[in-house]
């Protein structure tokens, strides 16, 4: 099973190297790494059930991909794939906000919504990632940037908790915070000692502020749902009869304010 | 953040022996429509951290010390106006390298670090980006 982003020019497969892991592409992964870190998984099937079909289910990893490509390495034909099931995975947090707006109204807006709100549920596995798929490393840049829309949208109190730790975990001596935690050796335009660039080891401390995130999330998701409505209406005034506005979560006050 | 203080104060300690210029190159490799106003970031990001340590401070009753990097974190602000911004236009710009970009005239009106008296020229220099409005000091 091969898993990428885009299919081939001709749409005949999988293009595999728009998601190798870690970037690793032509030997650039060092000792014991693969030449290409494909998002591929080899399975042997061995005995089968009792009607000849056999179930497979990754256990020890995950894929972020839009096309999946089923091949046989064998010279047997290919049996035919019964079903096919993805589930979506991320770390436990829960929701904080939800929104959406009468669709002849604002699809627009809830289409950025759910966007920004899916991708960072689909960065949210263990660690925040930079991007699923490819790289998957815990930069502390990208939390930072993002950490306040993180806010908006989940009670990520806990998860950032841990995410703290892991900054204290990567920490270098004399006290660098590093450009990735956990580390994986990046350390570019880093401030020394292997620290990372001071953009991204300015996350661990404004961090700490955020964790207490009960109180955050109510300030931040009133105060950005409020800020996204407000500039809509000014800008497409004509569009602007938010009628079936339903807004679940702890901005309830507040939205009826707005509308 | 008790639990973290040691940690957090040996990052303050090792952040305020970094040469100016490593500050000021802190937007690694991450790529932009416009020129990357390199050293206002790298000053905007120390004032972050030396203002969350004094709130850290603050929260944890270490008063002298929040009292201490409060101003040290005033004056990095006031650093960065002084070497960016032109409080005649609200423009923040660095010469050859970067004038009134979108990150430059957002990232301190977004701290609240603007001199109170041209943030709302900042303001408008930077709507005028946003929405590409005619301007007499921009576009």
């Amino acid at each position: 099973m091969t898993y990428g982003e885009i299919l081939q020019p001709n749409g005949s497969a999988v293009n595999p190297l728009t998601s190798t892991a870690g970037q690793i592409k032509g030997g650039t992964g060092g000792p014991c790494a693969p030449e290409y870190a494909f998002q591929r998984d080899f399975v042997t099937f061995g005995a089968s059930e009792s009607d000849g079909s056999a179930t497979y289910e990754p256990q020890f990893t995950w894929h972020a991909f839009r096309f999946m490509q089923i091949d046989s390495d064998t010279n047997a034909e290919l049996p035919p794939v019964l079903s096919a099931s993805g589930f979506a995975l991320r770390s436990d947090v829960a929701p904080a906000s939800f929104l959406h707006i009468d669709e002849q109204s604002a699809p627009l807006l809830n289409d950025i919504w759910n966007m920004c709100m899916q991708t960072h549920s689909a960065n949210m596995m263990s660690i925040q990632s930079d991007c699923p798929h490819r790289e998957r490393f815990g930069y502390t840049g990208d939390l930072l940037a993002t950490a306040e829309t993180a806010l908006v949208g989940f009670d990520v109190s806990s998860f950032y908790a841990k995410r703290v730790y892991d900054m204290l975990d990567a920490q270098r001596s004399p006290g660098g915070i590093t450009e990735t935690a956990p580390f994986v050796g990046i350390s570019d335009a880093g401030l020394g000692s292997d620290s990372g660039p001071i953009g991204w080891d300015s996350a661990f401390l404004p961090l700490q502020l955020f964790v207490p995130a009960n109180v955050a999330v109510d300030r931040y998701a009133c105060a950005y749902i409020r800020g996204v409505l407000t500039q809509f209406c000014m800008r497409v005034p004509s569009s602007c009869h938010l009628t079936a506005v339903a807004l679940e979560g702890t901005c309830s006050t507040t939205m009826a304010i707005v509308v | 953040m008790h639990e973290m203080y040691n940690a957090s104060a040996a990052w303050i300690d090792f952040l305020l022996q970094v040469p100016e210029d490593l500050i000021e190159n802190g937007l690694s490799d991450w790529m932009s429509t416009e020129p990357s106003p390199k050293a206002l970031t790298g000053q905007a990001f120390l004032w972050l951290n030396l203002w969350a340590w004094s709130r850290i401070n603050y929260i944890l009753g270490f008063v002298a010390v929040a009292q201490d990097f409060e101003s040290r974190a005033l004056a990095t602000a006031r650093k960065l106006d002084n070497t960016f911004l032109d409080s005649e236009t609200g423009v923040y710009a660095q010469p050859g390298q970067f004038n009134a970009t979108q990150c430059a005239q957002s990232m301190p009106l977004y701290y609240n670090i603007t001199n109170a008296s041209v943030v709302s020229d900042a303001l408008q220099v930077r709507l005028a980006a946003l929405m590409c409005l005619p301007s007499p000091k921009f576009c």
